[in-house]
C-alpha cells in the first residue's frame, strides 16, 4: 500500500515538472542607433541597397562601458533566478558557424540556388534564440562640469518585434562621477520597474499565450489557390477555422486573404504542446501536417525569426 | 447618589481611552514616502513620515511602514514605483503570514535600518494633535525582501512558471 500511495506521489510531481513551460532566453544588446552614433557598423550591400548593420564585436572590442552594463544587467537577473544569454560568447559561436555557412553558400552557388542572405542581427538572433532581446542606450549629457546620463533599456519580444517591457530616464546630474559609475546607477536604478513590466508580459503569455504570425503563399506552379474548394468549402475559410481552433482562445486576426496570399497576425499560439515548446515553426509544422492529411497539400515552411511562419503550398 | 455619578464617569473615561486608542492605531498605520535614492545594490533609501506618542513609537511605526511601503504601495519616482506585491489583495490572502510577519520585533525588522545618525530636520517634525508627526530617511533591502517574500509564496518569482 505504501508502495502504491509513494508511485502516486511520484507520477504527480513528474507530471508537475513536465508541465512548466520553456524558460525564455534573454540576451542584452546594444541598440543600433548607440552602435551607429559610436562608429561600431559595418556597410553590406544589399541587393543594391547600401545599408548599415551594427558590429557587436567591434563594440566589445572598442567599448569597456559596454562590457560593463551587460555584466552588470546579467548579474542582476542572475539574483533573481534568471540567467541570460552572453552577447559575447554568441558571437563566438557566430564566428564558428560563418565558416559552415561560407560552405554552405557555394554549395548552393554550384548547385545554381542564390546565396544566403542574413545580417549580423539576424545571426545573433537566430543563434542565441534569444525570447527576448533586451535593447540598451545610453548618452552621456554635459552641463559646464555636471555630467549626467539618458539612459534607456527596450526588451523587445522576438516573436512579434514588439516591445513588452521598457525602463528609460536621465539621472541625476554629477559632478564627479565617471562614466562607469554614472552607468552602473542608471542600471540600479532602472532595473526593478523593468524587470516588473517584463513579469507582466511573462503572465500575458501564460494567460493568453505567444504572439506570432502566419503567412500562406501559393507556389506559381500549384494547380489551386485559396478559393478553391476542398471538400466543400473555400480553402481560406478551412485554414481560417484550423487557425481559430489551435489558437489560444481562439484569439488571431485575419489581416489578408487572396486567392494567392493569406496572412494571420497575432496568433496566440500555446506556450507548450505537450513537452514541447511551441514556437512558430512547431506551429507551422503542425498546419503542414493538416493540410497534408486534410487535402493531400503540399507546403513548405520558411520561418523568419521565431515568430513569423511562411507556408508556401503546392511546393515542398 | 455618589456611585452612579461615578460608573458614569468610568464608562465616559473608559470609552474615551478606548475611542482614542483606536484613533492612534489609526495614526499609527498613516504613513507618507518621499524617494531619496537607490542605495547600494539591491537597497532604497527614502523618506518616511509617521505618527507616534514620541520620538521611539515613531521610529518604530516608521520602521514598520517603510517596509510596507516597499510590499504593498511602491515608492513614487522611484525604481520600486510598482510594489513588491502586485496583487491588491496580497494582504488579505496572506494574512497569518503578515501578521507574525509585521508583529511587534517581527522579521520585518530585518530588512530596514535607519540611515541617518538619528537627529532630525526640523522640517521634518511636527505635531499633528496629540501625536508626532516625524520624517525619517530609512534603507530599505528590497532584493532581500523580495527573497523572503519570494520563499514564503506571497509573490511570485520573475521565473515563476518557467
Amino acid at each position: 500500500m505504501k508502495i502504491l500511495a509513494f508511485l502516486i506521489i511520484l507520477c504527480c510531481l513528474s507530471a508537475e515538472v513536465c508541465a512548466q513551460a520553456k524558460k525564455p532566453t534573454i540576451m542584452v544588446v546594444p541598440s543600433r542607433q548607440w552602435c551607429f552614433s559610436k562608429g561600431y557598423y559595418n556597410t553590406v550591400d544589399n541587393f543594391g541597397t547600401e545599408e548599415r548593420e551594427p558590429d557587436y564585436r567591434k563594440a566589445f572590442d572598442e567599448n569597456p562601458e559596454l562590457l560593463l552594463v551587460i555584466s552588470k544587467i546579467n548579474s542582476l537577473f542572475v539574483d533573481r533566478g534568471f540567467p541570460l544569454k552572453d552577447l559575447s560568447q554568441t558571437l563566438s559561436s557566430i564566428g564558428r558557424s560563418n565558416a559552415e555557412d561560407l560552405a554552405l553558400g557555394l554549395d548552393r552557388e554550384q548547385a545554381g540556388k542564390g546565396a544566403l542572405a542574413e545580417s549580423l542581427f539576424d545571426k545573433v538572433r537566430n543563434t542565441a534564440k534569444a525570447d527576448i532581446l533586451i535593447e540598451l542606450q545610453w548618452v552621456v549629457n554635459q552641463s559646464g562640469p555636471r555630467r549626467s546620463i539618458t539612459y534607456v533599456m527596450r526588451g523587445l519580444d522576438a516573436y512579434t518585434d514588439k516591445q513588452v517591457a521598457g525602463a528609460e530616464g536621465t539621472g541625476e546630474p554629477s559632478v564627479a562621477s565617471e562614466t562607469a559609475l554614472l552607468l552602473e546607477e542608471a542600471v540600479l536604478q532602472h532595473i526593478d520597474n523593468f524587470n516588473a513590466r517584463l513579469m507582466t508580459h511573462f503572465e500575458d503569455l501564460f494567460a493568453n499565450g505567444r504572439e506570432i504570425k502566419v503567412e500562406f503563399r501559393r507556389d506559381n506552379n500549384w494547380a489551386y489557390n485559396f478559393e478553391s474548394d476542398f471538400n466543400g468549402d473555400e480553402l481560406s475559410f478551412q485554414i481560417e477555422d484550423w487557425i481559430q481552433s489551435q489558437a489560444v482562445k481562439n484569439r488571431f486576426s485575419t489581416a489578408e486573404a487572396t486567392d494567392n496570399k493569406l496572412v494571420f497576425d497575432q496568433v496566440r499560439i500555446p506556450m507548450y504542446e505537450g513537452q514541447r515548446a511551441l514556437d512558430a515553426r512547431s506551429f507551422g509544422r503542425n498546419i503542414q501536417r493538416f493540410l497534408k492529411s486534410s487535402f493531400n497539400i503540399d507546403t513548405k515552411i520558411v520561418t523568419k525569426g521565431l515568430g513569423y511562419v511562411q507556408l508556401i503550398c503546392g511546393q515542398k | 447618589m455618589k456611585y452612579p455619578i461615578l460608573i458614569l464617569f468610568f464608562i465616559v473615561f473608559y470609552l474615551n481611552g478606548y475611542g482614542q486608542k483606536s484613533k492612534n492605531e489609526l495614526r499609527d498605520d498613516e504613513y507618507e514616502v518621499q524617494f531619496v535614492r537607490t542605495g547600494l545594490e539591491g537597497t532604497i533609501l527614502f523618506k518616511v513620515f509617521s505618527y507616534g506618542k514620541n520620538e521611539k513609537s515613531c521610529l518604530e511605526n516608521a520602521k514598520r511602514n517603510a517596509v510596507k511601503a516597499v510590499i504593498f504601495t511602491g515608492i513614487p519616482g522611484s525604481d520600486l514605483q510598482r510594489p513588491l506585491a502586485t496583487d491588491p489583495a496580497a494582504i488579505e490572502v496572506h494574512k497569518d503570514y503578515f501578521n507574525a510577519f509585521f508583529q511587534e520585533n517581527g522579521k520585518y525588522r530585518t530588512f530596514v535600518a535607519l540611515s541617518s545618525d538619528g537627529s532630525i530636520n526640523a522640517d521634518d517634525r511636527m505635531r499633528v494633535g496629540k501625536m508626532l508627526k516625524i520624517g525619517f530617511v530609512v534603507s530599505v533591502q528590497k532584493a532581500s525582501l523580495r527573497k523572503e517574500l519570494e520563499q514564503a509564496g506571497v509573490i511570485k518569482s520573475l521565473s515563476h512558471g518557467f
